[in-house]
């Protein structure tokens, strides 16, 4: 398949301005800018693209919640912070290909009138801040950023924002609070961002991969997008060849992991995938014959989140898995709501005796109360995010209660193994861990 | 104005209004810990959750507002939102809340000063779990010193963060904030900016838990033992609503009786001091304690003052009037005393033909807390007396002469510690409570009640009327200034008597203009004083 989101990925000197030109670089701008915010933003309804972030939510319907008669600026905020775990594909896009994620900014930007913009990057990348602060230079030489822009009186002046080195920064609310210089405090919604984002303007958050859709949108056409949608996926854990792999949008999992990723090593049997960041419920080997994208995986009881795709063989204790999630959680949860704060440290404590042997059977059910107890009832969604790894995906016909499946029922013989037994069903787990 | 339906009863709710307030309205109190009518609105700490008809998930009530829905949408035919603040699923998720909150807290209520008015403690009662399943071990952290009057219990905190919402939002000093993340997220003070500014006691009673202490009442009481007075600060001309805690128990280890106000705390009044008091008012009687308290009369006999009774003493008074005559003698009231003791002083000088004045208030900083996100800017008032306008008003002046009135023969000076004695008059008679430079030079001293041990009113500098109330008995000998005018008007042979303060405020009402407006009814609704003793 002909790539188009990294296209640019192994070119020399790919971050140079004049080599993204010499490849198609900066045609779709001046298309956008003939065009009108409206017709941009229907546009991206016309083409059904949601957001690339993790809650999937569709863009051009973000887009047009923004007021019509609020005469405040508004802001655009490119979300660079992923800090999702088993995420790593914006950082490509900004590391390999700087200019294709300007150009997408100032189409995105156009498209919603905000003449400040702001990457929100994560601390941890240096390297992709040193690469973007480069490349904004080189296109406000070039009058792609700056006043007047390509002399269509579009003006845009982008500034790349480094985190402190807090997942919680990444959510949208948090982010904005983080970039005013506050505590990343996520806020209560609503007001949504598009009414009252960042310095109290209408703002919209999307992801970085998100905002370069435009570009090829406008470039190839809303038909020929629906059709061939490409998508980034990450791909880690136990495979041959792991990495961010672009492929159309519902690429089945299965095929990823074997003709993309050359499969699981060393003879290994796949045991679980957790196919979209660590938020998401994991799916059994048998669950894995299903369709990477947003409607597939959520009937599968998963959801395609931020498609950082965690491979596990069969070596892998589930107990120590989860033990590991749950400690990031804990550690990431920014402290401000109560069963967020307190559920996400208890249920790392409670994951953790029993894989050193200090587990009780009583645990188990302790431990999806708890998921119960914190998910759909805090301010943000960390909270849904630390209770779906263990106790999945929240069931109407359960008035709301998570279904039960994910890591503690779906592998729950493995849990009990370890509480009777005081130790792992399986053999030492490797270096993964 | 939508109309929802909270579990069977129906109420009415504004536009931009919460449910929790539209709850409270029709009698439905439901528990929260971060909400605070005058602060901003996080809904962090998930007590509050109720079950909205139509929601998947349950709803802060205290930051969810109610639209009104199109006739053909509403509920069962006219509610605009249908809730239940007590189903199952609410009340599985505070006692959630609960469990959540107590995981990494000490449960250390035996030595916590909060015990008994603690909300963690009345909820986990009332909502809670009442079997732990907490096993695993607790991080407790240690106490932190914020400042001049403030200990954190850090381990007690449950992150409401209405104490950093009160420094950002009201006093607009910042100097709390939350340092680390997650379960070890913390309440602190940066380096070298400790919390001291003139409001923040207000952050202990914000506190709904024993996290914030105040040193001046660490371990001194026990709340159970409290009894509350309802009361004005006689800080300044502000006039701030307050609650005087009393202890009337006997203090652990000690054989008398402790009849003493432990502590002063603001009360809800939004045309005056909303939900707040500066610490000047809160610590007033700090600064009485190094004092020393007037507790019997004194007369001075061969050039000394020695201590004598109240029938010698207020004998020696109209002794002292009589001689003088009547045109030399002057009644000078005080700011500092309440309208019904300024109006009885002037009645008194009236009844004898002698002049009246009133002594000056004593002035000082003023300063104003405000910040972008209140609505209300406090200000506490230079003006350090609770009722210059008040006590002018019952002596029907417009204004103070007291250096002139000080040369009169005979002066008779309600309150003395704002009076500056140039030279001494022939006969100087002081109603007062504590030793100053100036009851050291009078020749009779009736040692006199505080406002914290008789009722009355004050009229505060926007002409508000307000009530204050008896919390403790005058110690000693020392009685209520209204008591004292009575006793002299009736050694000097004028026929008058009231039998409670509340008749002097009456008869004050009724023949002061200043007061015409003033509702008796709202400031003694029952007329008759409880606790207020009728001297014979
Ligand atoms: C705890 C948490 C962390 C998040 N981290 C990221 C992130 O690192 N990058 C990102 O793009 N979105 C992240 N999101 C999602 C954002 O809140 C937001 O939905 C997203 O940026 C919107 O962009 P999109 O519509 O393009 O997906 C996070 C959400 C949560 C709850
Ligand atoms: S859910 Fe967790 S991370 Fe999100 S606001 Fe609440 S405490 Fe913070
Ligand atoms: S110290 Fe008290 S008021 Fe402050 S956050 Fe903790 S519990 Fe809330
Ligand atoms: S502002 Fe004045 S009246 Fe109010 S508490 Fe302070 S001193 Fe007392
Ligand atoms: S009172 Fe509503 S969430 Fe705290």
């Amino acid at each position: 398949m002909e790539k188009v989101l990294t296209k640019m990925v192994g070119i020399e000197n790919s971050q140079n301005i004049d080599v993204y030109l010499k490849h198609g670089g900066y045609q779709a701008l001046p298309k956008a800018l003939k065009m009108t915010p409206d017709e941009l933003i229907q546009m991206m309804k016309d083409s059904g693209v949601r957001g690339r972030g993790g809650a999937g939510f569709p863009t051009g319907m973000k887009w047009s919640f923004l007021p019509k008669d609020n005469p405040k600026p508004r802001y655009l905020l490119c979300n660079a912070d992923e800090s999702e775990p088993g995420t790593f594909k914006d950082r490509v896009l900004m590391e390999d290909d700087p200019h294709q994620v300007i150009e997408g900014l100032i189409i995105s930007s156009f498209a919603i009138q905000a003449h400040t913009c702001y990457i929100y990057i994560r601390g941890e990348y240096v390297t992709g801040a040193k690469i973007l602060h480069k490349a904004i230079n080189e296109a406000y030489e070039k009058g792609y950023l700056g006043k007047n822009i390509l002399g269509s009186g579009f003006e845009l002046d982008i500034t790349v924002h480094r985190g402190a080195g807090a997942y919680i920064c990444g959510e949208e609310t948090g982010l904005i609070e983080s970039l005013e210089g506050k505590r990343g405090w996520p806020r209560i919604k609503p007001p949504f961002p598009a009414v009252y984002g960042v310095f109290g303007c209408p703002t919209i958050v999307n992801n970085v991969e998100t905002l370069v859709t435009p570009i090829h949108i406008i470039n190839r056409g809303v038909q020929w997008w629906k059709d061939n949608e490409p998508k980034l996926y990450c791909m880690s854990g136990h495979l041959t060849r792991p990495g961010t792999y672009e492929a159309k949008i519902g690429t089945n999992l299965m095929e990823l992991i074997n003709d993309h990723c050359g499969g699981i090593p060393n003879g290994r049997k796949l045991k679980a995938v957790i196919p979209g960041g660590s938020s998401v419920p994991v799916l059994r080997a048998e669950e894995c014959d299903v369709a990477m994208d947003f409607d597939a995986l959520a009937k599968a009881g998963s959801a395609l989140g931020s498609a950082g795709c965690m491979v596990m063989d069969d070596t892998t204790c589930m107990v120590n898995a989860l033990w590991n999630l749950m400690k990031f959680y804990s550690h990431e949860s920014c402290g401000q709501c109560t069963p967020c704060r307190e559920g996400t440290h208890w249920l790392e404590m409670i994951c953790g005796r029993i894989e050193t042997g200090r587990g009780r059977m009583e645990d188990l059910e302790l431990m999806l109360e708890t998921a119960n107890n914190i998910a759909g009832r805090t301010i943000c969604p960390l909270g849904d995010a630390a209770a779906w790894p263990v106790a999945g995906l929240p069931d109407k016909n359960k008035g709301g209660d998570l279904n039960g499946q994910s890591f503690v029922n779906k592998f729950r013989e493995e849990f009990e193994y370890h509480i009777t037994n005081k130790k792992c069903k399986v053999t030492i787990p490797h270096e993964w861990n | 104005m939508a109309l929802i339906k909270i579990d069977d009863q129906e109420v009415e709710i504004a536009k931009g209004e919460v449910v929790i307030n539209a709850a409270k309205r029709v009698g439905i109190d439901i528990p929260f810990y971060c909400y605070h009518p005058g602060m901003k609105i996080v809904a962090s700490c998930r007590m509050c959750l109720v079950d909205m008809v139509g929601m998947p998930k349950l709803m802060p009530a205290c930051s969810t507002t109610v639209g009104e829905l199109p006739p053909g949408k509403k509920l069962e035919e006219k509610y605009d939102a249908v809730i239940y603040t007590d189903n199952d699923k609410v009340k599985t998720a505070r006692r959630a809340v609960l469990e959540f909150l107590l995981l990494n807290h000490p449960i250390d209520c035996p030595i916590c000063d909060k015990a008994g008015e603690c909300k963690l403690q009345d909820y986990s009662y009332e909502h809670g779990n009442h079997e732990s399943r907490l096993i695993d071990p607790k991080r407790i952290p240690e106490k932190k010193d914020l400042g001049p009057s403030i200990y954190l219990y850090t381990s007690r905190c449950i992150m409401c963060s209405r104490c950093v919402r009160f420094t950002e939002e009201i006093s607009g000093t910042e100097e709390l904030k939350v340092t680390h993340r997650g379960w070890h997220a913390e309440i602190s003070v940066s380096p070298g900016k400790p919390l001291d500014n003139k409001m923040m006691g207000n952050v202990v009673d914000l506190c709904p838990v024993g996290c914030l202490i105040d040193k001046h009442e660490k371990f001194e009481g026990r709340v159970w033992n409290f009894v509350q007075t309802e009361s004005i600060c006689p800080g300044c001309s502000k006039g701030c609503n307050t609650v005087l805690d009393t202890m009337k128990h006997q203090k652990l280890n000690l054989e008398e009786l402790v009849d003493t106000v432990y502590r002063i705390r603001p009360r809800e009044n939004m045309d005056v001091n909303q939900w707040w008091i500066c610490d000047d008012g809160r610590y007033h009687l700090e600064g009485d304690k190094k004092k020393t308290r007037i507790l019997v009369p004194h007369l001075r006999e061969n050039g000394a003052l020695t201590e004598t009774t109240w029938f010698s003493a207020v004998a020696a008074v109209s002794e002292k009037i009589k001689s003088a005559g009547a045109g030399q003698v002057v009644f000078i009231g005080s700011p500092y005393a309440s309208n019904e003791e300024n109006y009885l002083l002037g009645k008194l000088a009236k009844g004898l033909n002698a002049a009246t004045d009133v002594s000056k208030p004593i002035f000082g900083d003023t300063q104003t807390f405000k910040t972008d996100m209140n609505k209300y800017p406090f200000t506490i008032e230079s003006e350090k007396a609770p009722n210059f306008h008040g006590a002018k008003n019952a002596l029907g002046l417009t204004d103070s002469k007291i250096d002139q009135s000080l040369s009169k023969k005979v002066v008779v000076l309600l309150g003395s510690h704002n009076v500056d004695l140039k030279s001494k008059p022939e006969t100087l008679i002081v109603i007062g409570s504590f030793e100053d430079a100036v009851t050291k030079q009078a020749d009779i001293i009736l040692p006199a009640a505080l406002f914290t041990e008789t009722s009355g009113t004050y009229t505060n500098k926007d002409g508000l009327v307000q009530k204050f109330n008896k919390a403790i008995n005058p110690p000693g000998d020392s009685k209520a200034i209204w008591q004292i005018m009575i006793n002299l008007a009736q050694a000097s042979g004028q026929d008058w008597y009231y039998e409670t303060v509340g008749d002097v405020a009456k008869e004050m009402i009724q023949s002061v203009g200043g007061f015409k407006s003033v509702d008796l009814g709202t400031l003694y609704p029952h007329f008759v004083l409880q606790d207020e003793q009728v001297v014979a």
